[in-house]
């Protein structure tokens, strides 16, 4: 099953903000960032729940399954 | 930094020339070595004490440059632990040099000359990209040696596995070179043993010293906050890898342990240590590379 997420589109609205200033944000590695935001890696909950407080957005807007596995 | 540097590689090229020296002077008519061979070959500790100091002087620079200047880690990785090896084997050089001055008049010491030789070729080449690494990137002053990591630090994450899965090649090479040494000797299986462990000692070095610092730079961290989760997750499934891989080596050692009979238990333990430490740490650097996709 494959999440999607606007985060790339998020960053970038929210002054530019760059991969490594998020991860300080919530605490993680800009790698981890890059990851998630290419969909290589799941993040869990908390980093989801994390991501959406940066955003101040609910996580269903950040991230979402793919039409077809819905 | 750059007088310490110039006079650091004069001296071992003066240690080099002196080598040579000493080498043809040293034969096993000579009943004892003359005051010149003994003033030449005291002035070489000065320098080889000398290149101790400059040794730690490049590892201080090149852990403060991880992660500001540095844009391959491999290479730096590489470096890192040839820093730690060269300065390692500073000691044995004395070591080496002081054996053949008591051994010469009655073993055949070629094989320590060549070492001697080869330990200096490792200086100088050292402190010869040492000096220009340093002299091209200097530390921005913007961190400090021992400063606080940064959560799940890439670099730090990414250097230590390579610096493991590289010791673990060195260790892996070196520990199969070393039958040549054992076979060939009538060593007792006490000092075969000692052989085998004083090999993979000095391929663990670099990563102990590494994993070390990356300690030291989360003293105020609890355990489970040095990783982020990808890095855990990646670390976790490389374990996992390694644990598989564990039936199969352990199969092709006992076949090869019964085929190649005379090697010391300690050998195959190396063995299955540092292939076991190659294909975690491979594993590991893998799924964390950018492109990796699950």
């Amino acid at each position: 099953m494959k999440l999607y997420n606007n985060l790339r589109r998020l960053r970038f609205e929210k002054n530019e903000m760059t991969q490594q200033e998020l991860a300080d944000l919530i605490g993680t590695s800009r790698m981890t960032v890059y990851s998630i935001e290419t969909g290589k890696y799941v993040p869990s909950t908390v980093l989801a729940l994390s991501i959406a407080k940066v955003f101040g957005k609910p996580v269903e807007e950040i991230f979402h399954l793919a039409e077809n596995d819905e | 930094m750059k007088t310490l540097s110039g006079i650091t590689l004069a001296g071992m090229i003066y240690c080099l020339v002196v080598y040579l020296y000493i080498q043809a002077a040293l034969v096993p008519a000579l009943p004892e070595p003359t005051e010149t061979v003994k003033n030449l070959g005291g002035l070489t500790l000065l320098f080889v004490l000398l290149a101790g100091v400059y040794h730690v002087f490049l590892l201080i620079h090149a852990f403060k440059v991880l992660g500001d200047r540095v844009k391959n880690t491999f290479i730096h990785s590489v470096y890192i632990i040839l820093i730690i090896l060269s300065g390692i084997s500073l000691g044995s050089d004395i070591t080496i040099l002081s054996d053949i001055g008591k051994e010469y008049r009655l073993l055949d010491v070629n094989e320590q000359w060549l070492i001697l030789y080869g330990s200096t070729a490792l200086h100088i080449a050292v402190v010869i990209y040492g000096t220009v690494f340093s002299i091209k990137n200097r530390p921005s002053g913007k961190h400090h040696l021992f400063e606080e990591i940064r959560n799940g630090n890439d670099v730090m994450f990414v250097s230590i596995f390579q610096i493991g899965f590289i010791c673990a090649l060195i260790g892996i090479a070196g520990v199969v070179f070393s039958i040549s040494g054992i076979m060939d000797t009538v060593f007792t299986e006490k000092y075969k043993s000692a052989y085998v462990l004083f090999l993979s000692v000095m391929a663990l070095l670099p990563a102990l010293v590494f994993i070390a610092y990356w300690a030291i730079r989360n003293k105020n961290r609890p355990a489970s906050g040095w990783f982020d989760e990808k890095q855990l997750s990646d670390t976790a499934i490389g374990a996992v890898v390694a644990l598989a891989a564990t039936f199969p080596t352990i199969v092709i050692l006992i076949i090869a342990s019964v085929c190649i009979a005379g090697l010391p238990a300690l050998f195959w333990m190396a063995l299955l240590l540092f292939i076991q430490l190659a294909v975690f740490t491979g594993s590991v650097i893998l799924r964390s590379r950018p492109g990796f996709i699950e």
